[in-house]
């Protein structure tokens, strides 16, 4: 008995003297001060109204991963600033007193009922094995900024081509009275109005067909008003028209352009009503694309496609995205910012306390049809992972997923 | 406990501490687990072994506040630094700097009388320098004078030096300043570009702290009976003895460990379920899915509610089950 005691003690003592080793590595380990060389590490100052860092001094690789430009200064959000605050790379100072920002007052201050801690751990996980996060609505907006540039630049182009020296007034009063004399004497011919339109045109210049058009979308806006179709004016006939002040070549340019104008049956005060403003032409030739393109442009139509795509689609457009997102992408050198692609998984934060999904899951499926939808439960401080996508039965009985 | 452990309250959910030697202390003399949940100083690119914070879940900061060996903050508003702490932090900045410096210069000289037996057969001066003692010792102080005085003071100070200079010549101590001095020369780094620079952890600032001196009231929990009973639950067995960490992994509220978790696996996963009512069963299925997950993981699934009260000292008193599955 004697001798079964003194190995138990020896094993407990053991196992004391393990445990005091390994408590000493981990305090070892995690008692290091977050320092950098001052020449290698990048600053940052907190904006307290955005809530945002902004980065004045860069150092390092990592700035084409992270960050995100606001008005053209590159700013972080607080998740990606505490991720490479405990990376060492990153220091932030106060804007109004310039000092510098501990871990603590980090952790206080930046998060808010938008940005969670588990938003940060999942994001600080993720981030530590080298996955590319981007926040889900960040991409939608610099795709937005990045179309308008490449439009901006084709607006431009097209005004550098423009004639300055179009006789505005006269090719306007040749419309108007045109349209009159049409109405008075029924025996004009529509080719009688194309020839005194050809006479006054210079055909090389497309610009003549759009006159007085103002090609700034922003003024075209503003400034231009659309024909209002009072109801009650008049009495309404659809029937199918062929709109006279559309030049000759539109219809060899665009194919099976079909749009049902209603026109006025009634008299002259109302026509006269209808032309009250300056007569200009409601389509530009960037607008005479597609259907979709003509509709957009006229505003008062909606193709009757788009009526039946959104009758059809069952899930709601934009579901209500309470919780932040983000899109996740594999590591590559390659990767930009501004045109990342599709993500490899759209990952939703959840909190492991909740005991009910039901509400996430309609976020879930809404996703699920693009990407894969990875679901991060944080439970106190521990990351777990799921992965959600969409299944169908019956392919995948066809297809059967390797394993 | 004279000075308690200083706990920031996040989202009224999860406690952050910050200050490693508490994190130790509650780890060792009060077992409490907590969750690390940044990066590691050395290690920043994994995520097994993590670092400060520590997180402290609603459960554990019951416990701690309750045993009066915790105080609990809330920060709402941002207070700008006062004269005082800039002056304080100015300060620390100067003296981590200076700190720096006489680290760098005893490492360097340490370094090379390691290297001195190598520096001194391979010098060539041995053979040159004739002179007298006395001449030689004028030349030692002539040489001195031209280094920095900073130098000459870590110098004279550092115990590696003094410790050689009984078994030196005074000719090898002329040979090492010469060294010294080459050596200086061509490793010119501006110490303000080269200085590290600290993020700091806690804070230079003085915040308003709010206190929270009982969470179940203050965070209004005593109408969540869940996070209630979980407290209750989470109290009851670490008077006993327990160590108990996060049972997510496990499908459960809580791991129970007999010992310290870096010894042993644990023994116990607990579940915290109301008294049935009508309205909260507990379906069959889970109990099913609840035995066979623990038998499969060599743990025993155990059923945590409430006393049923016959006196008012039954309270707030825990009743367990266990469920074994026994495979037929």
């Amino acid at each position: 008995m004697a001798r079964i005691d003194l190995i138990e003690l020896l094993r407990h003592n053991h196992r004391v003297t393990d445990l005091e080793r390994l408590y000493e590595e981990s305090y070892n380990l995690r008692c290091k001060r977050y320092v950098c060389i001052k020449k290698q590490l990048s600053i940052g100052y907190w904006k307290s109204k955005l809530n945002m860092i902004e980065i004045k001094v860069m150092h390092g690789k990592c700035w084409s991963l992270l960050g995100t430009i606001v008005n053209s200064k590159l700013h972080l959000y607080p998740e990606e600033a505490l991720f490479l605050m405990q990376c060492s790379i990153l220091q932030v100072f106060n804007e109004e007193d310039n000092i510098p920002i501990s871990m603590e007052e980090a952790y206080n201050f930046w998060l808010n009922d938008q940005l969670t801690l588990k938003h940060v751990q999942t994001f600080s996980y993720l981030a530590r094995l080298g996955f590319i996060i981007r926040r889900h609505q960040q991409q939608q907006q610099e795709q937005q900024h990045e179309r308008i540039k490449t439009t901006a630049v084709g607006i431009k182009r097209k005004r550098d081509e423009m004639d300055e020296h179009i006789s505005i007034l006269n090719i306007n009063t040749n419309y108007h009275e045109a349209f009159l004399t049409r109405n008075n004497d029924t025996n004009n011919s529509s080719s009688q109005i194309e020839e005194s339109m050809n006479d006054e045109m210079n055909d090389k210049n497309e610009r003549h067909w759009f006159v007085g058009y103002d090609y700034d979308e922003t003024n075209l806006i503003n400034n231009k008003k659309r024909l209002n179709w009072s109801i009650d004016d008049c009495s309404w006939t659809k029937s199918r028209v062929l709109p006279h002040w559309l030049p000759k070549q539109f219809y060899e340019k665009v194919m099976d352009v079909d749009i049902p104008i209603c026109q006025y049956l009634k008299t002259k005060t109302q026509f006269d009503l209808l032309y009250s403003t300056n007569d200009e032409p409601l389509m530009r030739l960037s607008d005479c694309k597609t259907h979709q393109t003509i509709c957009e442009r006229l505003s008062s139509f909606i193709h009757s496609d788009t009526l039946q795509a959104q009758a059809q689609s069952s899930l709601p457009r934009t579901p209500s995205l309470s919780s932040l997102t983000y899109d996740i992408y594999y590591p590559n050198k390659h990767f930009r910012k501004t045109l990342p692609g599709i993500p490899a998984y759209r990952l939703l934060v959840l909190d492991g306390n909740e005991n009910d999904l039901s509400n996430q899951l309609d976020e879930i499926m809404f996703y699920c049809s693009n990407v894969s939808v990875l679901v991060a439960l944080v439970h106190n401080g521990d990351v777990c992972f799921y992965c959600f996508s969409s299944f169908d039965a019956s392919k995948t009985l066809r297809d059967p997923p390797k394993i | 406990m004279s000075s308690r452990i200083r706990c920031y309250l996040i989202e009224k959910q999860y406690g952050l501490i910050f200050n490693i030697d508490d994190i130790r202390l509650l780890r060792e003399k009060y077992r409490i687990i907590g969750c690390f949940t940044g990066s590691s100083v050395a290690f920043p690119r994994q995520n097994n072994e993590l670092s400060i914070p520590l997180e402290l879940s609603i459960e554990e900061c019951f416990v701690l506040l309750n045993q009066k060996l915790i105080q609990l903050f809330e920060l709402k508003t941002f207070s700008p630094i006062t004269d005082q702490n800039r002056l304080t932090y100015l300060k620390h900045l100067e003296l981590d700097c200076q700190q720096q410096m006489i680290n760098s210069i005893n490492s360097r000289i340490n370094d090379m009388l390691s290297k001195r037996q190598f520096i001194l057969e391979n010098s060539q001066m041995l053979s040159t320098i004739e002179q007298d003692e006395e001449e030689e010792e004028e030349s030692v102080n002539n040489l001195l004078t031209k280094f920095d005085s900073t130098f000459v003071q870590i110098l004279n100070t550092n115990n590696s030096w003094l410790n050689c200079q009984q078994s030196l010549t005074i000719k090898e101590k002329l040979i090492l300043l010469n060294e010294f001095k080459n050596r200086n020369k061509k490793s010119s780094l501006d110490p303000h570009t080269h200085t590290l620079v600290e993020i700091p952890i806690e804070s230079y600032r003085q915040h308003e702290l709010i206190p929270i001196l009982d969470i179940l009231s203050d965070l209004s929990l005593i109408n969540n009976n869940d996070k209630k009973l979980r407290c209750h639950v989470f109290q009851d067995l670490w008077i006993k003895g327990y160590f108990i960490s996060n049972g997510q992994k496990f499908g459960g509220d809580f791991l129970v460990y007999t010992n310290d978790p870096h010894i042993c696996h644990s023994t116990f996963i607990i579940h915290c379920i109301q008294r049935t009512t009508t309205a909260n069963q507990i379906p069959l299925i889970s109990l099913i899915a609840k035995g066979r997950l623990a038998s499969n993981v060599n743990k025993t699934s155990v059923i945590a509610t409430y006393k049923q009260s016959i006196t008012i000292d039954d309270d707030e008193k825990i009743d367990y089950l266990s469920i074994n599955w026994t495979g037929i």
